[in-house]
């Protein structure tokens, strides 16, 4: 008996399981994703279409190949919760007394006064259960109590980002640089950890000059050292000695370059969505809630 | 993928002769394994630029083409498409044809084919030095030359096709199902990787899904595939002594066919969760093959080692490799331990220990023992054939070894906020020194195979032209005297 056609199905569909597991399903999954409107707590939409100077400096990032040792994803192990009492309400000996209850010693003098002037964080850091039953224990008592989620983990603790990465935040992008080597830092969130776009450029030039030990290559043929003239160009870098350029001779940025500062300074974060519970404040962009970028300008670094 | 022995009615004509089989493979085979020989050699001269910009960022910054995030996967894709897919191409058309018992069929069709992925490659990886990288992992050379690349494979994989059908030898040997399956699943997958990450990209973080999952078909069902088909080749046949168990191969093959087309998808990657989830099973399911492909060599060895015979030695580290990086796959794939070792060098020492030293070696062992049949002639230098296998052997298992011991102390630095950023690369560094002189080695290895390799095809040419230029120099004289 010839089972040649029968085993030939039996490899293809072998084979095919895992296209149509990984590649179909997902793309009904994630294929007709739209910004999120749900962002907690506002109505700004996420992620924002990126703006003409920053897609150039996506480019740029792409073409020099940033991803090979920088990520741009996130990791979180789990939430905790900080219970925040804001508000004695009508009763507080009650809520003094509710204090007393949770173990914890309240605050001096009059409480309500203590709590509007600036609210007491009555727990940081504990599970859901212990947060959810000193909240209960507050409100029953009139107070007002809330508990806030914070995300934690080792890539949040070192600043890269105030939650984990979810699909959503890379929407607009083509390709996605999601990095999976950690030679240099995850640039999630460096907009709003490096937010001058002169430090950037200087990083860019000279990056052991900015971070001693730093193992980033410099980037020079992103610049040109151009004649200095009487009046010194705006955009001229601001360098320090051991990299300064020639005298009479100044450095200035490429549009290469400017673009790619723009890219890096639009990387601002995660915003809360449902899919991402944390209380942390969104932070609003530039602009007033537009997604204009930032100009490179000469401020100094702060 | 195909048929089992099966009397056919219609005569078939006598199987060829073994002479014949490599004659008419030649230059199919010989186009496709050369210019291999080259762009191995580039892969480990720009993965060692690469390497040394590691200690030193300042070596070689002047240019952008030269730039550390060019040359690293300019060296990795040479790799691939350079080195290691034309030469399980070739091999797979050599085994073909001698399994089959038959001539290769459209052999000119081969050659061309050979020349337009060399071509495609030579396109690729000037785009990407100038800047044209795609950025996805793997597939970092840019879109015009995949349908180059494309093209060039379908040509020189009709012609493997046409060949086995064609065959005279009816009874299938394990080596063609891993061979078929591989030749029929590559353009499956790199024209849905090419169309869904370059041509008209998916939305968002699924790219990061398109693109492991073709990174783990590319390993695992396509050029894991090559190397298993020659390695169930090349043992016995240099033993001279069958497989311990063609059952176990074949239960192998199932088993790897339904299991790895799901592995390897990042447990961190921010997508559903359920995809690296599944992902992650499989990986750990892939144990069950992996022993038993160890188990059936090690039974096939019978404990007696590779008898100084090059291949031999090759091929016996070459499943070692396998064993070794298929584990470390799987470690990878458990969240646990990935939340460690995920963005440290753990991930490109197992990589590289997948790629150089499961299929790299497997198919400069097949290499070794092709080219010799198909000149008719010993390689020039034993000495270098030797060079050539100490040194990749040496050098991919200093290099995998430093990697993962330097990466497993970067990951565990990472994870350890109290310990400032440029500290974690100063410990990650200890084990990167050791990796660059694994480099060297495989550079040194890569150079002596090239060298041979030429030195083999320059003397089979000129004893070739030989008689030819005889011929025309010789004295006008009678031929009484012969």
């Amino acid at each position: 008996m010839n089972h040649g056609p029968l085993l030939f199905l039996g490899a293809l569909l072998a084979l095919v399981a895992s296209w149509f597991g990984f590649i179909v399903q997902p793309q009904l999954q994630l294929g007709r994703a739209v910004p999120e409107t749900n962002i907690v707590d506002t109505a700004q939409v996420h992620p924002l279409a990126p703006a003409g100077m920053v897609r150039q400096g996506a480019e740029v990032y792409r073409s020099l190949g940033c991803a090979a040792c920088h990520t741009r994803q996130v990791r979180q192990e789990g939430v905790v919760f900080d219970v925040v009492l804001s508000g004695a309400g009508t009763n507080a000996p009650a809520v003094t007394e509710a204090l007393r209850q949770l173990g914890l010693q309240p605050p001096a003098g009059d409480l309500a006064s203590a709590l509007t002037n600036a609210p007491m964080v009555v727990f940081e850091g504990v599970g859901r259960a212990r947060a959810d039953a000193a909240v209960k224990t507050l409100t029953d008592a009139g107070g007002k109590a809330a508990f806030q989620v914070v995300p934690t983990g080792p890539d949040i603790l070192r600043g890269w980002g105030k939650a984990r990465s979810v699909a959503a935040d890379y929407l607009y992008e083509a390709p996605a640089l999601l990095g999976s080597q950690r030679v240099g830092p995850d640039l999630s969130s460096i907009g709003l950890r490096m937010p001058s776009a002169e430090w950037h450029l200087q990083h860019l030039y000279a990056p052991r000059a900015m971070v001693p030990k730093s193992a980033m290559p410099p980037y020079r043929f992103l610049f040109e050292t151009v004649p200095a003239r009487s009046t010194p160009t705006v955009d001229a870098l601001k360098l320090p000695p051991g990299v300064a350029a020639a005298p009479g001779f100044e450095v200035v940025p490429t549009a290469e370059a400017r673009a790619l500062v723009a890219y890096l300074l639009s990387l601002r974060g995660q915003a809360p969505l449902l899919s991402r519970p944390m209380s942390a404040p969104p932070v609003a962009p530039p602009g007033g809630g537009t997604n204009a970028i930032p100009a490179a300008t000469n401020t100094p670094a702060k | 993928m195909s048929e089992p022995a099966t009397p056919t009615t219609r005569s078939t004509p006598p199987p060829a002769s073994a002479p014949a089989v490599d004659a008419s493979c030649r230059s199919a085979v010989l186009s496709l394994l050369v210019p291999a020989a080259f762009w191995l050699v580039w892969s480990s001269v720009a993965g060692l630029a690469a390497s040394i910009k590691m200690h030193g960022p300042g070596f070689l910054a002047e240019s952008a083409w030269l730039s550390f995030g060019r040359l690293q996967p300019a060296s990795l894709t040479a790799l691939i498409y350079g080195f290691l897919l034309p030469s399980a191409l070739g091999t797979a058309l050599w085994l073909v044809a001698r399994l089959g018992r038959t001539p290769l069929r459209l052999g000119s069709l081969a050659v061309a084919g050979a020349l337009m992925w060399h071509l495609g490659v030579a396109v690729g990886q000037c785009g990407l030095l100038a800047g044209d990288t795609t950025g996805h992992p793997l597939l970092e050379m840019p879109g015009y030359a995949s349908p180059i690349l494309l093209v060039g494979y379908l040509l020189a994989g009709t012609a493997a096709m046409v060949t086995y059908a064609a065959r005279r030898e009816p009874r299938l040997y394990v080596s063609q199902w891993f061979l078929l399956t591989a030749l029929f699943w590559f353009p499956w997958i790199y024209a849905t990787a090419s169309v869904l990450l370059v041509a008209s990209p998916v939305r968002g973080a699924f790219q990061a899904v398109v693109a492991a999952w073709y990174g783990a078909n590319l390993g695992g069902l396509c050029l894991g595939f090559f190397a298993l088909a020659a390695l169930f080749y090349w043992v016995p046949k240099e033993l001279n002594r069958p497989l311990h168990s063609e059952y176990l191969a074949m239960a192998a093959f199932w088993m790897f066919l339904v299991f790895c087309g799901w592995v390897a998808i990042p447990t961190h990657l921010p997508v559903p969760a359920w995809i690296p989830s599944v992902s992650t099973v499989f990986t750990v399911f892939t144990v069950v093959p992996l022993l038993a492909v160890a188990l059936n060599f090690r039974r096939t060895f019978h404990g007696e080692g590779a008898r100084g015979n090059p291949v031999l030695r090759l091929a016996w580290w070459s499943v070692l490799a396998l064993l070794v990086s298929g584990m470390m796959a799987i470690v990878l794939a458990v969240p646990s331990a990935a939340r460690i070792l995920a963005f440290t060098y753990f991930v490109p020492a197992q990589l590289l220990l997948g790629l150089y030293g499961f299929v790299g070696l497997a198919l400069m062992a097949s290499g070794l023992a092709i080219v010799p049949r198909l000149l008719g002639a010993e390689l020039p230098s034993k000495r270098l054939v030797g060079v050539q296998v100490g040194a990749a052997v040496a050098g991919i298992f200093l290099y995998a070894g430093a990697l993962a011991a330097g990466g497993w102390m970067q990951g565990r630095a990472l994870n350890n906020p109290a310990i400032p950023f440029n500290d974690v690369l100063q410990v990650a560094m200890r084990g990167f020194r050791l990796g660059t002189l694994g480099e060297l080695l495989i550079l040194a290895a890569n150079m002596a195979w090239l060298v041979n390799l030429v030195w083999a095809l320059a003397r089979h040419t000129r004893l070739a032209w030989a008689p030819a230029w005889a011929e025309v120099t010789r004295p006008q004289t009678t031929e009484a005297g012969q």
